[in-house]
């Protein structure tokens, strides 16, 4: 399932991951529960928020899921992410998870990627940046 | 709920913030029916975690325990409006079979102040009950004082976590 290989240059983009963010999912990702600025506009309202946002760990896995296709296994077990969260989400956002190889270096037999990541929406503003690294054999 | 302190539930401002304290564990139970609402929340459909993966069929996706920090926090600590969630740095250390046993172990390791604004970081450590360490994370919180404070004087409410949904405290 990985698509990286020793072999790729420093600057490679990884494949990205698309999504069409609703309402609808982050109230499943909130499990349904209690109103929260993630799931009511009138929480959001009185939080100061524009609309209902979508949690951080949504974009979080959006990364994630982007390097498990990237990585494979590796990502899995032993992998490494940081990120902040700079821009808000919103219901009705298509977020698109981005990211390339920024440096490698050797770890024993193997190498580790150490890769850019964010997130940008629809209009190209960034919502998540960080980091992300793993382990290539 | 409203909105105030006592001996075991503190109110989320910079002061009462102790870095080192524990706060409590929390029991990860995992299951088919837990994993498929996360899956359609956020549209991943790797099969790693509906049928079969490398390691074992099928392993548990890491956003069922990503935020054990902020709900091991908002069990001692009060917060009005939800976190501002400023931050989050993880290591995947081992996959976590679907529906074994886990704990995510979490404690208060920073308070820092950036640009005026004050932040809270906890980290947790999900082991599964074998002892395994399965993910280590760090959670970095923005928490605004005034207005906590400003809440408190006029009673909004504090909104639980879905702790009883997800996770059982021990």
């Amino acid at each position: 399932m990985a698509i990286a290989s020793k072999n790729m240059e420093v600057g490679q983009e990884i494949p990205s991951v698309r999504k069409e963010v609703t309402l609808w999912q982050s109230r499943l990702f909130s499990l349904w529960t209690n109103p929260n600025i993630h799931t009511s506009w009138e929480v959001a309202k009185k939080g100061g928020l524009p609309a209902p946002i979508a949690q951080g760990f949504m974009s979080h896995s959006y990364i994630s899921e982007m390097m498990t296709n990237f990585f494979g296994e590796t990502w899995l077990k032993g992998g490494k992410l940081s990120i902040s969260f700079i821009n808000y989400t919103v219901p009705g956002d298509i977020i698109t998870a981005k990211g390339f190889i920024r440096e490698k270096t050797k770890e024993g037999s193997a190498v580790r990627f150490n890769c850019e990541v964010w997130c940008e929406n629809q209009a190209g503003q960034k919502t998540v940046v960080g980091t992300a690294s793993a382990l290539v054999y | 709920m409203p909105l105030r302190s006592g001996p075991q539930i503190k109110l989320m401002v910079c002061a009462e913030i102790e870095v080192g304290e524990e706060l409590p564990e929390l029991d990860i139970a995992s299951n088919e029916e837990m994993q498929g609402r996360y899956m359609l929340a956020v549209g991943d459909e790797n099969p790693w975690y509906y049928t079969s993966s490398p390691w074992v069929d099928p392993i548990t996706h890491h956003s069922l325990y990503d935020d054990a920090p902020m709900e091991a926090t908002m069990l001692r600590y009060q917060y009005p409006f939800g976190f501002v969630h400023a931050k989050q740095e993880t290591e995947f250390i081992n996959p976590l079979p679907l529906g074994k046993p886990a704990k995510a172990y979490t404690k208060i390791v920073d308070k820092y102040e950036k640009r005026g604004k004050v932040y809270i970081v906890t980290e947790s450590l999900i082991k599964d009950e074998d002892g395994v360490e399965i993910m280590r994370s760090r959670f970095h919180a923005m928490i605004e004082d005034e207005r906590v404070k400003e809440a408190s004087r006029f009673g909004i409410d504090h909104v639980p976590p879905s702790i009883t949904f997800k996770y059982r405290r021990k």
